[in-house]
């Protein structure tokens, strides 16, 4: 005989763990993983504020000394930029007393220099940029006899220390080494010393 | 499985209250998470920038007294240079001042001038065209004289010597059939000028 002690109705699971436990345990959980991360995100959000409000103060302190430097630093630009204008402007020039002094020793005893001329001129360089470049014409007698060697000898004292460092050629132009019209014993010549260009400040 | 109708209201009712706390989530996400973390991503950005700002800040204050010092110096070769070097105009004129340090150098070495004339102010030359015309000018002069050769090379070093700053332009040094111990000599000089920073200073009261 089968005996059914308990209605359909009143029939429960037999696990311990129920349906409504399960969801209060997890509503538990929940609550309090969310209270310790609320807690947790607030700390950090309070010392984030704190940190920007500290760095603000720590700004403050330092802007003016900041725009102080940095006023400072442009000042210096622009006074270095006008020294380098002056400084430049002195680096591009030639002292020709001296250079004219060396010119003097270069030329043998009997050459007779009639005509020298200094002339100067701006040229554009590759780059775009623009130079200063000095030319030094040179003209004179020297008697017939061995005048070839002596104006070479010229030649060459131009092409040799001190100039080497200033004169990018000296040339003896085609047609100028001819006999002087004044004096048949004597040979005129011309020179011309084409000087490094020099930058311009 | 077969819930009786107490079961079922409880799901129900468990139901309603999930649907109310995913609505009420929904809202507590939109108009309170949300703009939390927004206002925590522009505090942690303005934290950033504020620190790069003060990095850079600090590191240029630690370059600062080696600025100073060469401002200081910068600033004390200009004045040295503006005070020895650039030419300044003796009431207005700046040829009277070339004409004396012209006769001054000549007169050292024994050439004689002849004429000073000025030929004017002009641009100080720059090696771009593009770049903003130099605080600087130049004053520009012809001066004519007469000496031997070796004279003439003496005054222009003399010249050169006390004027660091004088530019030679253009020499012309002509011999004479008549008498060749003395050249004529035409020289051109550049002297640098600063008129920016020239005071102009008026009759007293």
């Amino acid at each position: 005989m089968h005996v059914n002690l308990i209605l359909d109705e009143e029939k429960r699971s037999s696990s311990p763990v129920s349906l409504g436990l399960v969801v209060r345990l997890s509503f538990i959980t929940i609550l309090v993983l969310g209270t310790v991360w609320l807690f947790s995100f607030y700390s950090a959000y309070h010392a984030l504020q704190g940190e920007v409000s500290y760095l603000d103060e720590e700004w403050a302190r330092t802007e003016s000394k900041y725009k102080t430097a940095t006023r400072l630093r442009n000042d210096l630009g622009d006074k270095e930029a006008t020294l380098g204008e002056i400084l430049g402007w002195r680096a591009a020039r030639i002292e020709w007393g001296k250079q004219l002094e060396a010119v003097q020793v270069v030329v043998p005893a009997v050459i007779q220099l009639s005509d020298l001329r200094v002339s100067q001129s701006v040229v554009a360089q590759a780059g775009g940029t623009f130079s200063k470049v000095y030319e030094l014409r040179l003209s004179g007698q020297t008697p017939a006899e061995r005048s070839e060697l002596n104006v070479v000898q010229l030649l060459e004292g131009l092409k040799g220390p001190p100039f080497d460092r200033v004169i990018e050629s000296a040339v003896l132009p085609t047609g100028s080494f001819r006999q002087d019209p004044t004096d048949k014993s004597a040979r005129a010549f011309n020179i011309v010393c084409k000087y490094f260009p020099r930058p311009l400040p | 499985m077969n819930f009786s109708g107490e079961h079922k209201r409880r799901m129900m009712l468990y139901a309603g209250g999930a649907g109310v706390a995913v609505v009420a989530l929904g809202l507590l996400i939109q108009f309170a998470i949300l703009p939390v973390f927004e206002s925590q991503k522009n505090l942690t950005e303005k934290l950033e920038e504020q620190r790069g700002k003060l990095k850079k800040a600090k590191r240029q204050l630690d370059y600062v007294p080696g600025l100073q010092r060469n401002y200081d110096d910068v600033v004390g070769q200009l004045v040295k240079i503006r005070s020895d070097n650039i030419l300044r105009p003796i009431l207005g004129s700046y040829l009277v001042g070339v004409s004396e340090k012209v006769e001054l150098a000549a007169q050292t070495v024994g050439l004689k001038i002849e004429d000073v004339r000025e030929v004017g102010v002009l641009e100080m030359p720059r090696k771009d065209r593009k770049l903003p015309p130099s605080v600087f000018k130049v004053f520009a002069v012809l001066v004519y004289g007469q000496g031997s050769f070796e004279t003439i090379t003496r005054f222009l070093a003399k010249l050169e010597e006390t004027h660091p700053f004088l530019s030679i332009h253009d020499i012309g040094i002509v011999g004479q059939l008549d008498n060749p111990e003395i050249q004529r000599l035409t020289v051109r000089m550049e002297f640098p000028i600063e008129p920016a920073a020239e005071t102009v200073k008026g009759p007293g009261p």
